[in-house]
């Protein structure tokens, strides 16, 4: 190393740059940058204080509100307590404003003021930033500025460099902030902040793959609410969500060991158990613990409500097919507690599973079913005390293409929860009119009435009384020749609308009857303002009536009934000469049954009725 | 400095109990703040003044250091007890490796409560790494209004041992701060006065106190050619530790001293000094000798009493000294001759009291503070 006094001027004048410009550390954040650079300032050119200014446009959200010492400038300095504030003098005020007036240049431009007994050397790249070295006794000399300049130019590219960088990762930050939003309303229940249904479905999936890997199983209940939509019919949704909100809080304080608790749907809820839960008795006690969630009243602002659910329980495992077959089950499960009173759960059964592909096999096919005329109707005779036909009551039958014979029963049940007996109903009561205006054409010794049954959906619906006028008159029958039949429960679903009805349909000239008369626990405060016409003993009342008391003494009760309101009566379901014989002796002369005639074809019937 | 002095007592072999009664004594005298400075041969052990400090009605803290001055004797076994008058506070910083930020807040937490103007006193973990960083964030949050006057702690025979405590406990890369909230400011002149043989090197290499490289070549190397050129005899690399306390660097500032760096040890090809050298820094080597050490010594005793100002003089009683161990492990028993230099330059009525500290800390010309090695202090109020 050369000693002569040019070189060691030239060597302490690199080393003073080198050693500023290696403080920019690019692992720094801005605040560390800055404050390593002025502190490295501050010891290799012994100067009293450091400040760097940036105007607020550029720096962002850099100052804080202190640091903003002028409207349109922050700072950050070393010390930073530094009592002197270098841009309130007038001479390095006027830079400053000179600095913003200026074209952006990238040329550091440098400047001297001396103030009472300071020197204030100042560095500015316009529009950009000013530095600001403060020192007593001497000015730094020029040969020193020289040296430190591009240095100083090194600290302004790299806080640019470094809010560029950061005005990036807020961006990214903000935009990763707005995925993990919507990811999280993408996987959860607005309303509970739960699981949705997606990402139950997700969870079960992951869980049916871990029962692979650790050979064991896991169990899902599925939790819906009873007749909650009544709750937010006549409380309001507001009430209904209150409750909700309130169930989840329960259900959390139970699902505490891993559980993921979800809403499933809109008054269903979930708990899917890990397959490292699964024993026996912690899913009884989790069982009881669901269970007990429903045995105190939910309290909503003054009211106190009573909400029960059905629950179905089902495991999984690795044989699981997937998450929307397990939920299936569940469902299935818990549509069978659902045949129940209160609170109550179901475990899922293998058969169940056939049941419900059978249900939604024949909900699919009975669409076409109708337009391909699958279904078809039969009749069967109804009879006085002498055997005489006075009637037949129109059933519907639906022969299968592939799975043969379908009990109405079950397809009727079906159609009731899908909605399909509305279109069905109308075609039934087509069929009927069919069938009357055939009997019309035959040469009858008596006037004979044709009963269909009409479902409470059809009943309830708004236009039912025009839609059934309309095919009267479309066929051109008497009203008279038809009789409706509809069953006890569905006039008590609204009591006061099935009078109205049953008061516009008589108007009309309609026949109507109760049937399955006695099963809906009909209280007489309320028959004797329906105006029917008829009673149907039920079926069940009726078998072995002549062995059992219990049965003798409703129908007597119902006989009674009908004395008392001036009703027809006829009893169905009749089997045998005994029933028959009993029923006569009691005072019941109208019968509908096997004992007399089975359900037949209605050409068979109308042959019957001519021969 | 009966400005801010109660009283100040030296016992030169000291028992616990003669401690707690000067302490006593101390707080007698109405003292609203006392520190115990604890040489590092002393028999009083730092982790018995815990429970010293929570029985003194005032606050209290205590450091343990090389030795200590009082008049013209030194001791490596003695003890100090000062008492200062109030209004005086202090702060403990348990941690001064801990992250800037919890450093900020402790020390704007102090300004808030202290102000910014009047004078301080510092003592740090002289052996700890964090030292420099500290002192720079130290002078971030107290500014240059400021006067400072400090010195490194520690056992240089045991640098892992505790050397700092107040009522709560011991601590070792600790820090005592302690300042008056007036406008009084101290009289510091510093000086070491040590001459340039050789340099200057660039360091091409470091990393905080290790130099690994001077212009490009092994630090150690460079170093015995170097002082081998300047004494005139050959010296090999594995002989240098025995001129490492003749040949400190000097860091070229600008327009002050060289700020000395003692070499205390090599390893390797790297130099280890006492305090951090940093990259690309210019670095020259000095000469300590027993007649430039003793002339240094006398020079600041005479420039502290020349600038003095008269008002502060005739109130004066003590001239707090912080002397750097390594001039004394130097000069050994010559170094009561760098006292006797001091005491000569000070009026009589003068009682030289202070340390031998690991590292000097006072503020540069210009307001910053500065962590220095063999240089003399000299303070008074």
């Amino acid at each position: 190393m050369p000693n002569s006094s040019i070189n060691l001027a030239t060597l302490e004048l690199v080393s003073i740059q080198y050693e500023i410009t290696r403080s920019l550390n690019a692992n720094d954040d801005l605040r560390s940058l800055c404050r390593r650079y002025m502190e490295t300032c501050i010891r290799r050119l012994s100067v009293k204080a450091a400040y760097l200014y940036m105007p607020t446009l550029v720096a962002g959200d850099l100052f804080s509100d202190s640091e903003v010492s002028h409207s349109d400038w922050g700072r950050v300095s070393m010390p930073s307590i530094a009592a002197c504030y270098p841009e309130q003098i007038s001479a390095i005020n006027t830079i400053f404003n000179q600095v913003l007036a200026q074209p952006e240049t990238e040329q550091v431009e440098t400047q001297f003021i001396e103030h009472n007994g300071t020197f204030y050397q100042l560095f500015t790249l316009s529009k950009q930033a000013i530095f600001i070295l403060e020192r007593n006794e001497s000015p730094l000399p020029p040969q020193v500025i020289n040296a430190i300049t591009p240095a100083v130019k090194d600290l302004f590219h790299a806080c640019r460099a470094s809010l560029q960088h950061s005005q990036v990762v807020n961006e990214v930050e903000k935009r990763k902030q707005a995925e993990q939003q919507l990811t999280y309303i993408a996987f959860h229940d607005e309303l509970t902040g739960l699981p949705n249904r997606t990402r139950l479905i997700n969870v079960l999936n992951q869980q049916i793959q871990l029962c692979g890997q650790h050979n064991n199983s896991g169990a899902l209940l599925y939790i819906d609410l009873d007749n909650f939509r009544d709750i937010n019919d006549s409380l309001g949704h507001q009430v209904g969500d209150d409750i909700l909100c309130l169930l989840t809080q329960r259900l959390q304080g139970i699902c505490i060991q891993g559980e993921v608790l979800g809403r499933f749907s809109g008054n269903a809820f979930v708990i899917v158990c890990p397959n490292q839960l699964m024993e026996q008795p912690y899913l009884d006690a989790l069982l009881l613990n669901v269970h007990q969630c429903f045995d105190e009243h939910y309290l909503i602002g003054n009211r106190s409500i009573d909400v029960n659910a059905s629950i179905g329980v089902t495991y999984f495992s690795a044989i699981s097919r997937d998450a929307y077959t397990v939920y299936m089950q569940g469902d299935l499960a818990m549509s069978k507690a659902k045949v129940s009173t209160g609170t109550s759960s179901v475990f899922y059964q293998q058969d169940m599973e056939k049941q419900i592909r059978r249900r939604y096999l024949l909900d699919a096919d009975m669409r076409t079913a109708l337009a391909q005329n699958d279904f078809f109707m039969v009749a069967q005779p109804q009879v006085n005390q002498h055997g005489e036909i006075i009637g037949a009551e129109l059933l519907i039958r639906w022969q299968h293409a592939e799975l043969g014979f379908i009990p109405p029963d079950e397809f009727i049940a079906i159609a009731e929860k899908s909605g399909f007996i509305i279109p069905l109903g109308e075609w039934i009561f087509e069929q009927a009119c069919v069938c009357i205006t055939t009997l019309q054409h035959q040469p009858l010794k008596k006037q004979i009435k044709v009963a269909i049954n009409v479902s409470a959906k059809q009943f309830y619906q708004p236009e039912f009384i025009q839609r059934v006028s309309a095919l009267i008159s479309k066929h051109k029958i008497k009203v008279s020749d038809i009789e409706l039949e509809l069953t006890e429960s569905a006039m008590l679903e609204d009591i006061q609308l099935a009078v109205t009805k049953i008061d516009a349909l008589k108007q009309i000239g309609f026949e109507l009857s109760i049937d399955d008369f006695g099963t809906g626990y009909s209280s007489l405060s309320y028959l004797k303002h329906l105006p029917v016409d008829k009673i149907k003993i039920d079926k069940s009342f009726v078998s072995l009536i002549d062995k059992r008391e219990d049965s003798r003494a409703i129908v007597e009760a119902t006989m009674l009934i009908a004395r008392t309101f001036k009703l027809g009566l006829i009893a169905e379901g009749v089997e045998t000469a005994a029933e028959v014989t009993t029923l006569s002796n009691m005072g019941c002369n109208e019968f509908q049954g096997y004992y007399f005639h089975k359900p037949m074809a209605i050409n068979d019937f109308i042959s019957l009725l001519t021969t | 400095m009966t400005a801010i002095f109660t009283n100040i007592e030296f016992l030169d072999e000291a028992t616990k109990d003669d401690v707690v009664a000067l302490i006593a004594q101390t707080v007698s005298k109405n003292a609203q703040y006392i520190l115990v400075i604890i040489g590092s041969q002393s028999s009083i052990c730092i982790e018995s003044m815990p429970a010293i400090a929570a029985a003194t009605p005032v606050s209290l803290n205590a450091c343990v250091i090389p030795g200590v001055v009082f008049g013209q004797h030194y001791s490596y076994s003695g003890i100090l007890i000062l008492g200062f008058k109030g209004p005086i506070t202090s702060l403990l910083i348990p941690d001064i490796g801990a992250s800037h930020e919890v450093l900020c807040q402790q020390l704007q937490q102090f300004v808030a409560t202290n102000g910014t103007l009047g004078s301080a006193g510092i003592f740090v973990d002289g052996l700890s790494h964090a030292v420099e960083p500290f002192i720079a964030t130290v002078y971030e949050n107290l500014g240059s209004d400021r006067i400072l006057i400090g010195a490194g702690v520690g056992d240089l025979n045991n640098p892992f041992n505790m050397c700092i405590a107040n009522e709560q406990g011991c601590y070792r890369n600790a820090a005592i701060l302690f300042c008056y909230s007036n406008s009084f400011k101290l009289q510091v002149e510093g000086k070491h006065d040590l001459p340039q043989v050789a340099g200057p090197y660039l360091v091409t290499e470091a990393n905080a106190n290790l130099i690994h490289s001077l212009n490009y070549q092994p630090a150690a190397a460079v170093f015995s050619d170097a002082i081998s050129t300047v004494s005139g005899v050959k010296i090999a690399q594995d002989e240098i530790g025995q001129y490492l306390r003749s040949y400190p660097f000097g860091l070229k500032q600008l327009n002050e001293e060289y700020l000395v760096r003692d070499i205390i040890a090599v390893k390797g090809n790297s130099l280890v000094c006492v305090g951090n050298v940093a990259e690309n820094s210019l670095v020259y080597i000095l000469n300590a000798t027993k007649d430039v050490l003793i002339a240094a010594a006398s020079d600041a005793g005479k420039l502290f009493s020349q600038k003095l100002l008269p008002a502060t003089a005739d109130q004066m009683r003590f001239v707090v000294l912080i002397d750097c161990i390594s001039r004394a492990l130097y000069l050994g028993d010559d170094y009561q001759l760098e006292l006797d230099a001091i005491c000569e330059q000070l009026q009589q009525d003068k009682i030289l009291t202070g340390v031998l500290s690991i590292g000097e800390i006072k503020n540069t010309r210009q307001g910053a503070i500065q962590f220095l090695n063999k240089t003399i202090v000299l303070g008074g109020l």
